[in-house]
């Protein structure tokens, strides 16, 4: 009798990346920005004039700039990670290095745009839609900052740890956070600075 | 694989901002830029981040949230009224 091979599967058997931990923070991170989004669009329903004006402030360009470093952030995030499966821990450091680069990129970005902002007078005060602006991009850019940390200290650790499986959970760990900032400025980038092009 | 996966997220992302650059018609643009950023957040979801080795109920959740939060931005950008 000829046995068949069965099909491969579509994605070869591995581990789970990351803890139980992670996907879960991620999850309650992902409800809470949701519950702003919401609020975000019931103030948009209830004074649209303000947003369109809000809008017009706003330049795609320093958006769109934005959303190209965080995803080539999260390709040097997935490419560490990667790298740290095969315990090459110069390769880890360099990756982890140009992702972090890549965040503070992101970071000078944000405070140029800020101040541009501020100097032409629009500030969390001006309006409700600058009131969104500020707290929304704000929030995100907290969790760059607080994703930068994790980054850096998976930075310190891989030349010793990078053949270490618990190292490996840590980098894990620290990508998923990352490419959740990631996917989030993918919807905070057509919100704010698409969404106004054409009224 | 990665790479390729970059690739398309950056073309995704131009080709979206262009168009809505270019284009008056706001239906349309609106359709596009949350389409698109509804596609490009499966695919950070899958490639980066992973999911498809995730079990199943994570991968169930994150990939949900990502057409439930497309979608609530785009029906409440549609449907908000003008000025």
């Amino acid at each position: 009798m000829i046995v068949q091979p069965s099909a491969a599967p579509r994605h070869p058997a591995r581990d789970q990346p990351g803890t139980e931990g992670i996907w879960t923070f991620v999850f309650i991170d992902m409800i809470v920005f949701s519950l702003i989004f919401l609020v975000f669009l019931s103030e948009k329903w209830r004074v649209p004039a303000v947003f369109n004006a809000g809008y017009v402030h706003l330049d795609f360009k320093f958006g769109l700039a934005n959303t190209l470093v965080l995803l080539t952030s999260s390709l040097f995030m997935a490419k560490a990670v990667e790298a740290a499966r095969h315990a090459d821990g110069a390769r880890v450091r360099a990756r982890l290095a140009l992702c972090m680069g890549c965040g503070a990129l992101f970071g000078l970005n944000k405070v140029i745009e800020y101040q541009a902002k501020i100097a032409a007078g629009l500030n969390p005060a001006t309006d409700s839609f600058f009131s969104f602006y500020y707290f929304v991009t704000g929030a995100h850019f907290l969790h760059v900052l607080g994703g930068l940390v994790f980054v850096g200290h998976c930075f310190a650790r891989a030349r010793s740890d990078a053949g270490n499986p618990d190292y490996l959970r840590k980098l894990e760990n620290t990508g998923l956070f990352w490419h959740f900032v990631d996917l989030l400025w993918l919807f905070i980038f057509p919100l704010f600075y698409l969404a106004g092009l054409t009224r | 694989m990665l790479t390729r996966t970059w690739v398309l997220l950056v073309t995704l992302t131009l080709g979206s901002a262009v168009f809505a650059e270019l284009t008056d018609n706001r239906v349309l643009m609106l359709l596009t830029i949350f389409g698109v950023a509804i596609g490009k957040g499966h695919v950070v979801a899958a490639r980066f981040m992973e999911t498809t080795h995730a079990r199943p109920a994570w991968r169930t959740l994150y990939h949900s949230w990502i057409v439930v939060i497309g979608l609530l931005l785009l029906a409440g950008n549609l449907l908000a009224p003008a000025a």
